[in-house]
This record gives C-alpha cells, structure tokens and sequence, in this order.
C-alpha cells in the first residue's frame, strides 16, 4: 500500500491535495481524513480539480487517504495507467508531496489504487 | 529467399481475394512473415528488461509506442484531447523483429517498422460519453465501497475486490457508437530485403443522417518494393454485422468484391464473399477468419477491423 510523508509548515495556510491521471486515462478518486479517534470523513473526490484538507494542527495528527480507481477508455490487455498524487501549501508542492504511482492495468483495463499520506509538521 | 515484404500488404490481398487490413498491427513482424508473441512494455522499465531479455533469447520482438511509453504518464486526458500534436506522437507505434535462424546458410534477418496514426475520429480517449460511463462506473464503485483502513490490506484484497465489480457495458456501447469513424493511419516496415509503404485513410459519414452510424468508405493504398495495390471499400451495417462491396487494383487488373461478414466469436468473423475479375470469372468464397484483439497501447488503432 502506498504511503508518503508529506512535510508541511505550521505557519502556512491550509495544504491542498491534487491527483492526476495520466496516459489519458478517466480516473475516479475520493479522499478521507483520519482524525485520531474519529470515524474517516470523505473531504473531497473527482468533482474537485484540488481538495483543501485541513489545518496543519490538525494534520499532524491525522492521516488522509486517497481512494482511486482509473480506466482505460481503450480495451485490451497490459494498458499502462499513472497517477500523480500533489501536496501543495500555499500554492507550491510541499517536500515529499509528489507521488507517483505506475503500471498495467488488470486484463479488464482497470485498477484500483489505496494510498495513505502522514505529515509532518515544521 | 522470397521477400518477406510481400506479406505486409499484397499477400493477403490476393490470396484471400478482397481487400484485407493492409495495415498490420505490429508492421516488423507481419515483414518477417512471424507471429510471435510480441512484448508491449508499458513502462520504461518493463522496456529496458524485454529487450534484455530479447536479445538473450533467439530473436528480439517488440512493439512500443516510444512517445506514450516515455511521457504517457504526463498525458491527462483533457491534454490528450486538447493537443493534436500529443495524439500524433502518441499514435506513433515502432516494431522492431529479429529472427536467428537455425540454419547457419540462412542468416539473421532484422526487419523495423513505423506506423502513425494521423487522426482517429473513432479514438475511444476522445469519446466523452464512454468516459462518462466509465467515471459513473467507478463512482458507483467507490460509493458503494468502505473506506479502507490503514492497517488493512487495501492494495491487494480490497483494490482486487473494487476492480472485480467494474465490470460494465461503457467500452462495448463505445465501440458500436465509433466502429465506423474516419480515420487515417499510415505506416512502412523494411527487411534486410525489400521494403514496403501503406496508407489506409477511412471516411465515416459523420454528420450526414442515415449513414454517419452505418456506413464507412475505406481507401488504401500499399507499395511492396515497385509493386502498388490499391483498393476501395463501402462498408455497411453496425459494428458486428456488415456488407460491403470493394474493389482491388494491382498491376493494371481490377477485382471485383460483394462480401457479408458476421462476428461470430470473440475475435471469429464468418465471411461469404463473390467477386471476380470479370462476368466470365465469378467465385463465390466462403471462410472464417480471425480478427486480431484491440492492442495494448495508443497507436494502435486502425481504421477498419
């Protein structure tokens, strides 16, 4: 399972989070914020080009998960899919907030993928 | 040795009298008269492995589309629609083949091939319907899903059980909707012996009523060595069941064609066809042939199947 640290500054405004697809895929996403002791909550999905997450406090102590599935339009086997997952603070990408997730697509041309992103707050 | 060129294009055409895919799907191959299993990396390091392993082996077979394969993944479908440019290096396919043969008397044979897709109107990543369907599908999906926890195994047993539900009709509803699209696709491969040229430019009727989702006109064109081959198709019906009348010109000879074809199977096509060179040579043709599966990266579409 995927999973990334992202470093966020404490002082900076609220980080944001975009995923691409490549390869001219469609792909489809959702993502959830785990706060400590609390049930996840969907912040976002594909309606949204970026999705704010939360204030760099409440970051620190919670992880988000980004939940996607990408489809080839085209049918066949081996198709390749990539999807880029973004951190941004304050409209630049945060250190450790690129990830980058490659491969084929299973014989029915899709692929779902889980990945989870912690911070670390400076 | 006879030129393994002649495979690429006049070949199928006169042997199975009518006109018949001059355009190969991977060209190198199709030059070297082999169907191997041809390997289509999708990343650059599934690439740089076939061809270690290609060259360990006895022979090198690979398709790729060079452009998709390096810069694919910065490719978003917007972009992808948007940039003329981007669709033309991405329908860019090269085939490469080598063959060591058995017998010291006949030597290693290296054939390349390059085919350019120029436009594709029928190009399912430029259909906003089908993937509207398909982000519909994946939605449904993900909403009808629990969020994964981290502790769990998301990747593997949650990821498998989200994909086995995707299962929908949006590509199958795509392909009788784009069957009959224009397109055009142009191509040429060289041997260590001969070389050929191909060019199939299809029209599709779009946006003439009655026609633009039954009918398709096909113009192509092959040159092997100094011997042309031209040939003209009407296509019509749907996408699984069709007539069409062609005719085939080859060193100053025309051949005439009336043919049904039928999908019977996954890639199995029954075919009656009658034609011939005059009213006095008339031959009626029955015959099943195989129609090869939609390739695995961009590039690869062609203009008729």
């Amino acid at each position: 399972m995927a999973r990334q640290t992202a470093h966020i500054k404490s002082d900076g405004g609220t980080p944001e989070v975009e995923i691409r697809f490549g390869h001219a895929n469609v792909g489809a996403y959702r993502i959830f914020l785990w706060e400590l002791g609390r049930a996840p909550k969907q912040i976002g999905d594909t309606a949204q080009a970026r999705v704010s997450l939360a204030l760099p406090a409440k970051l620190a102590i919670s992880r988000v998960s980004y939940e996607a599935i990408i489809q080839s339009p085209e049918p066949g086997v081996t198709l390749p899919y990539s999807m880029s997952i973004q951190i941004y603070q304050d409209g630049q990408t945060v250190p450790g907030g690129t990830r980058w997730e490659r491969g084929k697509l299973n014989p029915n041309g899709a692929k779902s993928v889980i990945g989870f992103i912690a911070f670390e707050v400076s | 040795m006879k030129s393994a060129l002649a495979m690429l294009a006049v070949s199928p055409l006169f042997a199975q009298p009518g006109l018949d895919l001059p355009i190969p799907d991977s060209p190198a191959f199709h030059a070297l008269r082999l169907t191997p299993t041809v390997i289509q990396p999708a990343t650059p390091r599934e690439f740089a492995v076939s061809l270690l392993n290609g060259f360990e082996e006895n022979g090198l077979s690979i398709d790729i589309a060079p452009y998709w394969l390096a810069a694919g993944h910065l490719v978003n479908r917007e972009m992808y629609k948007a940039n003329p440019i981007v669709r033309l290096l991405a329908g860019a396919q090269v085939s490469l083949a080598t063959t060591k043969s058995s017998q010291d008397s006949d030597p290693s044979r290296l054939a390349v091939g390059l085919q350019v897709r120029i436009f594709d109107r029928g190009d399912a990543r430029l259909d906003d319907q089908l993937a509207d369907c398909l982000l519909k599908a994946a939605e449904r999906v993900l909403a009808s899903s629990a969020p994964c926890r981290e502790g769990d195994d998301c990747q593997n047993e949650e990821s498998t059980r989200r994909e086995s539900l995707l299962k929908s009709a949006c590509r199958e509803e795509a392909r009788a909707r784009n069957w009959n699209r224009s397109a055009w696709a142009v191509g040429a491969a060289k041997d260590s012996l001969s070389a050929a040229a191909w060019s199939s430019l299809a029209y599709g009727f779009e946006g003439i009523p009655g026609l633009a989702s039954t009918s398709q006109f096909i113009v192509q064109w092959s040159r092997v060595n100094r011997q042309q081959v031209g040939g003209l198709r009407l296509r019509v019906g749907g996408v699984d069941t069709h007539v069409s009348a062609e005719w085939i010109g080859k060193d100053g000879q025309s051949q005439f064609f009336l043919a049904a074809e039928r999908k019977i199977g996954a890639n199995l096509w029954l075919e009656v066809k009658a034609g011939g060179v005059n009213s006095r040579r008339i031959f009626v043709l029955t015959s099943f042939h195989w129609g090869l599966a939609r390739q695995a990266h961009a590039g690869k579409t062609r203009p008729s199947s």
